[in-house]
């Protein structure tokens, strides 16, 4: 091992075989490298080749290219001091010890174990996805792995949006051509895990029971126009994107669904009082809601609602709910 | 002992190593044996060890203990012999707080069997691996004893929840013993449900009216797409006017009921099932007649699709009713009212069960059900106690 100041043209950046980094954030580092320079230095491995390939440190290459600077301090091993696994261990540690992995830079942590050091599943859930900071289960362990099916403008979406890793690995899931169709979308949305993972299911489902590709289905229901719109919240977008798709998967359900929102608005219900049904109409029975902040708001909640219960609508909706 | 094999010509034709294709249905043999230590020396396992000499055979400890192979093909092609843990005769498992109940107790013999449904997959390979409980005496004194201590009660003892009963019947020989058996007994009747047409070594044993075989049954279509290693409707339905004609009483079930479309194309579909069962068996041996609508465990899905690709059953209207997927009240009230009405022009209301479905949603079909009487005659098989077929 020397210590050695290795000009930057003489690492080959392009050997990504330790690496794990993926979207690095430089902006940091370079204040840091810009103030003090670099304090730690990096580990490159010799080749036989002649070659230096990085081993730790990779985001200090990045960020002192960009600086525009000719030479980085480096601990410069030969091949016979470091093998390839030790190389690729030693880079797994840096990581891992000295910061958060995104989901993608795990996943590519863990194909290489796999692929390149013969690591076993077994080994891969009981070693290196604590170390990763995963729970020890197969089922995060094929999440993880499946995420090398993303395709690289999707990769960048999930570490840039922070998607969680049960919504990724359902992105994986699609054809890269069927991603590529399907990011235009993601994209205008910023929905909560569980309804990602609801939009994605809806769409998979429609596309096999319809027996048509997700670009047709969107297409079809103009899915881009109902997330593009500037003038509607993100809230909003998921909103009625997760009601297109419904009422397309489940049209029976969503009618019925559809009607008695309309009986219970022809309801003169107080503001503060709503009735609430079982989405799937599996219990006959309607909860009433009601709010208020003072006690004596009461007396004029229930008289309101007593009002409203004399009408008509009130039997046609347990008739028709019954019917 | 000779077994129907309907179709020979099917079961001629080359297998793909390894897997059952769709209507593979000829007699089921293992390609690797394994016994535990405690069944080792016990009669049926000696019997079945003696008719697959030629099968590789190892003898362990305990099965539960051995790797099972990740590939749930592999592990189909092996054979455990064991003995049951805890109680052989259980409550059916349809059975919840939520559920009216149809009151029937569960005997298996078997657990898993070379038949395979996208509906009712196992969660592992482990739950794959066919196996035999073969202290066949230890399990018969337990069911006497408990016969014994309930002869007020009528008990319908059913099996084929863990698996085929008669699938590998031709191997373990165990409804010769279990028929007779039943037909010892005063207060109980024993449910043999299948989906293969192996009865032929049946017939001529004597039941005493207190053995009922069935048929589940589901739309041509669906068994094609759905099911693996079994017989046709067609076929089942031959099976079916055969036993019956041996004086045997017979059951079927219309489950699970696919929905993929409107209900109305689905009780057309399952209403030709019905035509095809009327005509093919008397009324009057006639049993009784189960019927449910597909309900399945979340994860059911992923597992389904790696091994039946092509599989349709989720395409329906499916929602989150409970811990289970299933569709929602009114469709399925929708379509058991109909199929129950169809039936109920031949056949008894009492002869109709409607399967994992609350006494509300049951209300709604049979509203007879809702009379207390009727209730508890039901939920103590009062009902079933004169056999008229």
């Amino acid at each position: 091992m020397l210590l050695q100041y290795l000009p930057l043209s003489n690492i080959n950046i392009a050997d990504d075989s330790y690496r794990i980094t993926f979207a690095p954030r430089l902006e940091e580092l370079k204040r840091s490298i810009r103030a003090v320079g670099v304090i730690q230095p990096i580990n490159v491995r010799h080749t036989p080749e002649n070659t230096y390939q990085v081993v730790t440190g990779y985001k200090r290459v990045l960020a002192m290219q960009e600086l525009g600077r000719q030479s980085v301090p480096a601990l410069v091993h030969e091949p016979n001091d470091l093998s390839p696994t030790q190389a690729f261990l030693w880079n797994l540690h840096d990581n891992a010890a000295t910061r958060e992995l995104n989901i993608v830079e795990k996943s590519h942590a863990l194909s290489k174990l796999s692929q390149f050091y013969s690591v076993s599943e077994e080994e891969l859930v009981k070693q290196f996805l604590p170390l990763l900071g995963e729970e020890p289960s197969y089922k995060t362990l094929h999440q993880l792995m499946s995420l090398s099916q993303l395709t690289e403008p999707l990769k960048n979406h999930v570490v840039m949006c922070d998607v969680a890793l049960s919504s990724a690995s359902r992105i994986a899931e699609f054809s890269p051509a069927t991603q590529q169709e399907l990011l235009p979308v993601l994209t205008q949305i910023r929905p909560s895990s569980a309804k990602l993972n609801e939009l994605l299911t809806l769409i998979r489902e429609i596309s096999a029971r319809d027996a048509v590709s997700v670009e047709e289905i969107l297409q079809r229901y103009q899915i881009l126009q109902v997330v593009a719109d500037p003038g509607t919240t993100p809230t909003d977008k998921v909103r009625a994107l997760r009601q297109a798709l419904r009422g397309v998967r489940l049209p029976q359900l969503s009618e019925r669904q559809r009607q008695l929102a309309s009986l219970i608005d022809n309801l003169d219900l107080p503001d503060s009082a709503r009735l609430v049904a079982d989405p799937y109409f599996e219990n006959d029975k309607i909860k009433l809601e009601c709010q208020f902040s003072h006690p004596e708001e009461i007396g004029d909640l229930i008289k309101k609602i007593q009002e409203a219960f004399t009408k008509q609508q009130w039997h046609q909706i347990f008739e028709w709910y019954r019917a | 002992m000779s077994v129907s094999v309907s179709g020979a010509n099917l079961a001629q034709l080359p297998r793909k190593s390894g897997s059952r294709s769709k209507r593979d249905i000829s007699p089921f043999r293992p390609e690797c044996l394994i016994i535990e230590s405690r069944a080792a020396d016990l009669p049926f396992a000696l019997r079945i060890t003696n008719s697959l000499r030629d099968v590789p055979t190892d003898i362990v400890d305990d099965a539960a203990l051995l790797k099972v192979p990740s590939d749930p093909d592999e592990a189909r092609r092996r054979l455990i012999l064991t003995v049951h843990r805890g109680k052989a005769l259980k409550k059916c498992p349809s059975s919840c707080a939520d559920n009216f109940c149809c009151g029937s107790m569960s005997l298996d013999l078997v657990s898993a069997s070379p038949i395979e449904c996208s509906y009712d997959l196992p969660h592992a390979a482990r739950e794959a691996t066919p196996a035999a409980f073969v202290d066949l005496e230890a399990i018969l004194r337990e069911v006497s004893s408990f016969l014994a201590r309930n002869e007020q009660r009528y008990f319908r003892i059913r099996s084929g929840e863990t698996g085929d009963p008669l699938a590998q019947d031709h191997l373990f020989d165990f409804a010769r013993v279990l028929i007779p058996f039943f037909a010892s007994k005063r207060n109980a009747i024993y449910e043999l449900k299948t989906r293969t047409s192996f009865v032929d070594h049946l017939l001529d044993l004597k039941h005493r009216n207190r053995t009922v075989i069935s048929w589940a049954l589901n739309a041509q279509s669906i068994i094609e797409s759905e099911e693996r290693g079994v017989a046709s409707l067609d076929e089942r339905l031959a099976a079916a006017a055969k036993v019956a004609a041996a004086g045997f009483g017979v059951g079927f079930c219309l489950d699970p009921v696919i929905v993929n479309g409107s209900p109305e194309e689905a009780t057309e579909r399952y209403g030709e099932v019905v035509d095809k069962m009327l005509t093919a068996v008397p009324s009057r041996s006639i049993a009784w007649v189960r019927m449910g609508l597909l309900k399945f465990d979340p994860d059911l899905p992923a597992r389904a699709l790696k091994r039946f690709p092509g599989t349709r059953i989720f395409a329906g209207e499916i929602v989150p009713v409970g811990k289970l997927m299933r569709y929602p009240r009114f469709i399925r009230e929708r379509v058991l009212k109909v199929l129950w009405e169809k039936l109920n022009k031949a056949l008894p209301p009492h002869k109709l069960h409607i399967c994992g479905e609350s006494a509300g949603v049951w209300g709604t079909i049979d509203p007879s059900i809702c009379d207390s009487s009727c209730l508890e005659k039901r939920l103590c098989n009062l009902e079933t106690l004169p056999i008229s077929f």
